[in-house]
């Protein structure tokens, strides 16, 4: 294993920061900064990275830096550990901030200090156990912007984790899955915690066939299979959704993130998507087939109409790759980096050559990229003055697909009209996206019968609530997302192995769970990959259990010890 | 009042400004409501009866969430299983501390700026008007959530953040009493004798506007303290101070106040109280500094 | 000449006030750890050499001073860029919103001050008697009150309470009005405002109310009062003659009025969801959307600015007594 100690190389091409701080120099010289600046500079520096005197044997362990956001939940969640690991005589100094701000420190500038907690949510495209193990694990990742923040670089692990992605056979990618799960374990770069489960909340009186899926609730555009399949009671077959967010583009080449692509991939089909079992099932494709690892090919489902009556034809699929291709729009950078080239087959095949053979292929760009009408989008670049066709307000979006852009008033809502041509055409009429930015307003619209689905997650205690009002329905739905806490393996003293397993000990998972969600939710097992994604999920590898006495024989065998104050002292050597 | 010379002698007995202050029945109910929050908040850790973090548990070891006033939690717990009282009790510390903390630097940033602006007139008076005008020309709130976005949340933060724009009131209103009192015949004779400018301004002007100054630190604990309410609701509140206006955030985050009037009610009568005792203290101090609004 | 010289200075003065203004904004949020493309990080989505892609095509990479000259000499042609967010111009995003922050805050202002300025009038008149002291002391409720909380109370009783009214947003979405009083046109408008209207101008009136009550005091000893008195003019006639003149300070204060007013919008807007600038300030911070969030602070400075400068003028006219200092 080799871990790099010492502090990560500066990146020249750091610009931002760098302006950043020569603004304050000036602040400073003029005087002016004075009252401003030493705060800024306290914050700045205080959240930099690695430990820069040596560790200094038999002294005190040094204070834990947890960086947090400052959402309730990640609070107590914080407070609760700090408590257990005063038990190994180990104090943890809690900073927290605003979800952006955390972002853009910790990913964009990979300043992180020794832990780093987060909640990732339960995107369709996390389903396939590419993701968290590259995204979280894969030295490729370690650069700025990338998702393995705490530095952990092993070669090997690479290794294995480029070969399950080039894996085309399901059973034999299972393996090497297992594999990659089982080594990153046995270095502990993270404490995984549990997964929450998502509980929502519909209106039984006037909806019916509300089915759950996985990962995406009853309520949530990820999976949108409960729309496809529920119905109405009363006559009004318009169905109300309340939501934290609100969409800020129609265009669907845009950069926007999971729920605004998501809710665009309404309008526009993909060519399979999930169900609410999770098995890639065709939708604006008919079927599809690997022919060899690096060749896929895809049938063009038949009748298909856009929006404005045009039909679909294979060359409007072909259209969009090239389209892609040829304006590399950054938010399908998966497929300008997976498909190399795109050929029709007659009647209605288009024959996919991959670069290099991508297992996560079928689910995370076959489910992610949709047929774009050329009629519209070959003109769009040049008919205006844009720099990029991603700059398109695309005001009368026009896809295929089972839902029609009715309405979007921006920050109030966003009305989708069924389209009853799709070839399963939802059983309602149209969906009402409410943009209600707080849970308490989205309670009592539901409780009121304002909203007839809970179109976000709330917790134990507030579905109990809700559940007292005879016309909601509470539905607790598990999710492979995950709350977990990164571990700066690269900064003292958590770049010794034993800290971390000891940290791993005291622990308790449960307790927290329980706490925090009032226990609706899944203990994980030592992997990012969640146990309800029982096919990837590497049962092998459970955490340790809860055990502070566990903890500190750990630490003992390893050479610490504790003053009389217990606190934790460094190794003699 | 003011004598020959036009300064304004120091009064004895029963004219001292906290006696003008305690005479009518608002200024001294004022006084009061303040003194009582002050002993609060220093005696807390005696007064409450738990420890605002601790969470309680029920006897089947589920957390004691959102369960109504008792006499055991004489008003209730909230959506994470801790006592309202105490963490009222315990954000009364926050609240002065950041009311009177802000206050004072509010107070002494707009006296110094105006002592400096209507005493010296010409470019300095015109620059530091011209920098009260932009601080003017920022809305409080929106600035606020960027400065603290910028600085990261946290008590000394939003402190500095509410010190820096708050200023300008006192500014503009010490800068008219100084441009007056700067025409008067005792300052006259003050410069004539040779004494320096800096002299003149804090030994001879300063006195004079003092009491408007108290006027206004009073205001400024009433400010602070609905400043940083505002901003703890907004998110951008110090999580590990529980502020009152913390455990309103708290509430609204978890969707308590459907359900749980004791977490809503009482933080925000704690604040008016806080605050209309502040305001309460601050007209009656008008009525030293404009004598005709004082009571028959 | 004194006039027009004043009035140029100032007209001056104001112009730097604003350039001062927008560059302490802007440089605040280039200070701000992140940058646009930081709502894309953490999805995963966004490979690193992607991110610098687009961080250039947004000129996010060009140094500071440029990128500030830029903006500089946009903001002169009236060019407030383009949101990073929306990917659309920033006037398309910002004056929906700041139309229908304008109408609640508008009409709660409107309300706030008439109500004020009426009751601190009698207040001021029937000054040393008990409904004075009593009135006194109730206004200082509603000011004591964090304005957020006013809203939550109201919600609490009339929303999630009695029912009477909905519980956030502008407007319901496919709204089918079922009896005739819903089928009054602006019926579902007026029912969404009511209750933020009412909580703006309750935190609202309380400032103009003291303040024409303390002119009026002033007012009240001033010689041109006790003449008309003495003069046998009918008390209503007096009061009303203290009453044009008390209303200076209020004038004056309406400039600070709105300044103040935009900081409370945010917090009635949050918590009503309603979809207005001050929520699209506060979420541009959060998105790192620059255009959009210097854009909305400008547009709040100009007005405040502008405000004061045109109310400094007019007291110029009003009063004459004031200096051209």
């Amino acid at each position: 294993m080799s871990e790099r100690t010492g502090l990560p190389p500066l990146d020249p091409a750091d610009v931002p920061s760098e302006s950043r701080r020569n603004i304050l120099r000036m602040m400073g010289a003029l005087g002016l900064g004075s009252v401003v600046a030493p705060g800024v500079l306290a914050g700045l520096d205080a959240s930099t990275h690695a430990a820069r005197a040596a560790v200094q044997p038999g002294a005190p362990v040094e204070p834990l830096q947890f960086w947090i956001p400052n959402w309730p939940d990640m609070i107590e969640i914080a407070r609760q550990l700090g408590e257990s690991w005063k038990k190994l005589g180990i104090s943890v100094q809690v900073k927290q901030g605003t979800l952006d701000t955390w972002t853009a420190e910790i990913i964009g500038q990979h300043q992180m200090p020794h832990l780093a907690a987060m909640s990732w949510g339960g995107a369709p495209d996390r389903i396939d156990p590419d993701y968290f193990l590259t995204e979280f694990y894969n030295s490729s990742r370690l650069a700025k912007g990338g998702m393995n923040y705490g530095d952990y670089d092993d070669t090997k692990f690479d290794a294995i984790d480029n070969k399950q992605r080039e894996e085309m056979d399901d059973k034999k990618r299972q393996q090497l899955v297992f594999e990659a799960q089982a080594m990153a374990a046995a270095a502990n770069p993270s404490l995984v915690l549990f997964s929450r489960n998502y509980i929502q909340a519909y209106n039984n009186k006037r909806f019916d066939g509300i089915v759950p899926v996985t990962g995406s609730g009853i309520a949530m555009p990820y999976i949108p299979w409960t729309y496809y399949k529920m119905t109405a009671k009363t006559s009004r077959k318009l169905v109300k959704t309340t939501s934290i967010y609100d969409i800020h583009t129609l265009n669907p080449f845009a950069t926007p993130e999971v729920y605004n692509s998501s809710l665009l991939r309404w309008i526009y089909p993909t060519f399979v998507i999930r169900n609410e079992q999770w098995d890639l099932t065709p939708w604006a494709a008919e079927s599809f087939k690997v022919i060899d690892p690096t060749t896929v090919d895809v049938v063009i489902r038949d009748g298909m109409k856009f929006h404005d009556g045009k039909p679909v034809t294979v060359e409007d699929a072909k259209f969009t790759f090239d389209f892609i291709d040829k304006w590399k729009f950054p938010s399908f950078a998966r497929v300008t980096g997976t498909v190399g080239s795109t050929e029709i087959l007659p009647p209605r095949t288009l024959r996919f050559h991959l670069k290099q053979p991508n297992a996560p292929f079928l689910a995370n760009v076959l489910g992610f990229t949709f047929i774009a009408p050329k009629h519209i989008w070959e003109n769009v670049a040049s008919a205006s003055n844009l720099k990029t066709p991603a700059d398109y307000p695309n005001d009368d979006a026009v896809g295929s697909g089972p839902f029609k852009l009715g309405e979007w008033k921006r920050g109030e809502y966003l009305f989708l009209k069924t389209n009853a041509e799709w070839w399963m055409a939802p059983k309602i009429d149209g969906v009402y996206w409410l943009v209600v930015p707080n849970l308490e307003n989205q309670m009592g619209m539901m409780e009121r019968g304002d909203a007839d689905l809970l179109g976000w997650y709330i917790d134990r205690k507030q579905g109990d609530m809700l559940a007292k009002s005879p016309d909601l329905t509470v539905v607790s739905t598990p999710s492979h997302g995950l709350h977990e806490i990164r571990m700066h393996m690269t900064m003292a003293p958590l770049d010794d192995p034993n800290l971390r397993l000891a940290l791993q000990q005291a622990t308790d998972r449960q307790m927290l769970l329980d706490l925090v969600f009032g226990g609706a939710g899944v203990v994980a097992y030592n992997s990012p990959i969640m146990p309800i994604n029982k096919f990837w999920s590497n049962p092998n590898i459970p955490n340790p259990a809860f055990s502070i006495d566990a903890a500190r024989k750990t630490l003992e065998k390893a050479g610490y010890g504790w003053n009389a104050n217990g606190d934790l002292l460094h190794p003699k050597g | 009042m003011a004598d020959a010379t036009g300064a304004i002698p120091r009064r004895r007995g029963w004219q001292t400004p906290l006696f003008i202050i305690l005479r009518s029945r608002i200024g001294a109910t004022g006084v009061l409501i303040l003194a009582i929050f002050t002993a609060v908040a220093l005696a807390a850790p005696l007064i409450a009866p738990y420890d605002p973090f601790q969470i309680h548990r029920l006897p089947d070891n589920s957390v004691a969430q959102l369960l109504p006033p008792s006499s055991q939690f004489w008003l209730g717990t909230t959506y994470y299983g801790r006592d309202v009282l105490s963490q009222l009790i315990f954000g009364t510390r926050v609240a002065m501390i950041v009311g009177i903390v802000s206050a004072f630097f509010i107070t002494a940033i707009g006296t110094n700026v105006g002592l400096f602006a209507g005493y010296f007139g010409g470019w300095i008076d015109s620059l530091l008007m011209r920098i009260t005008d932009v601080v003017f020309g920022i809305p409080f709130l929106p600035f606020a959530v960027v400065l603290v976005a910028l600085l990261r949340p946290s008590l000394s933060n939003i402190i500095l953040t509410i010190s820096c724009l708050l200023w300008r009131t006192t500014a503009r209103v010490i800068r008219a009493q100084v441009l007056s009192l700067r025409e008067r015949p005792f300052i006259k004779a003050a410069r004539v004798a040779g004494a320096s400018d800096l002299r003149v301004m804090y030994v001879h002007i300063l006195p004079n506007v003092l009491p408007m100054s108290l006027l206004y630190v009073s205001l400024g604990i009433g400010w602070a303290v609905l400043a940083e309410a505002s901003l703890s609701f907004l998110g951008f509140g110090d999580p590990s101070m529980l502020s009152w206006g913390e455990i309103l955030y708290q509430a609204y985050l978890t969707g308590s106040f459907r359900s749980s009037w004791w977490v809503v009610v009482p933080p925000g009568i704690c604040i008016a109280l806080l605050v209309a005792s502040a305001f309460m203290i601050g007209r009656e101090a008008e009525t030293i500094v404009n004598p005709r609004l004082r009571d028959p | 000449m004194e006039l027009w010289r004043y009035i140029g200075n100032r007209l001056l003065q104001t112009v730097v006030t604003l350039l001062a203004v927008v560059t302490l904004m802007w440089g605040m949020f280039r200070l701000i750890p992140g940058d646009p493309t930081t709502i894309f990080l953490g999805s995963g989505e966004l490979p690193p050499d992607a991110l610098a892609a687009l961080r250039h095509s947004w000129g996010l990479d060009a140094p500071l001073y440029q990128q500030y000259l830029d903006y500089l000499r946009n903001l002169l042609t009236g060019n407030l860029g383009v949101s990073f967010y929306y990917r659309r111009p920033v006037l398309d995003v910002l004056l929906p919103m700041l139309w229908n922050t304008i109408l609640l805050m508008g009409v709660a202002m409107v309300l706030a001050t008439v109500i004020g300025v009426v009751v601190g009038a009698y207040l001021g008149w029937k000054r040393g008697q008990r409904i004075e002291t009593i009135g006194s002391l109730l206004v200082l409720i509603p000011r004591s009150l964090p304005i957020f909380w006013i809203g939550i109370m109201l919600l609490m009783i009339f929303a999630y309470g009695l029912a009477w009214f909905p519980i956030g947003g502008l407007r319901t979405p496919a709204f089918i009005p079922e009896t005739p009083l819903q089928q009054l046109p602006g019926y579902d408008l007026a029912q969404h405002m009511f209750l933020p209207v009412l909580t703006s101008v309750i935190y609202f009136l309380s400032d103009p109310l003291m303040i024409m009550r303390t002119s009026m005091l002033e007012v009240i000893e001033e010689d041109f009062i006790m003449f008309a008195r003495a003069r046998g003019l009918h008390e209503r006639t007096v009061r009303k003659m203290a009453r044009r003149n008390a209303i200076g300070p209020v004038l004056t204060y309406l400039a600070i009025m709105v300044s103040f007013a935009f900081g409370g919008q945010v917090l009635v807007e949050v918590l009503f969801s309603w979809p207005g600038m001050g929520s699209l300030m506060v979420n541009s911070v959060a998105q790192r959307d620059y255009p959009v969030a210097q854009a909305a602070f400008f547009l709040m400075a100009v007005i405040t600015i502008l405000l004061n400068l045109l109310i400094d003028v007019l007291y110029v006219f009003i009063d004459p007594r004031v200096h051209y200092g």
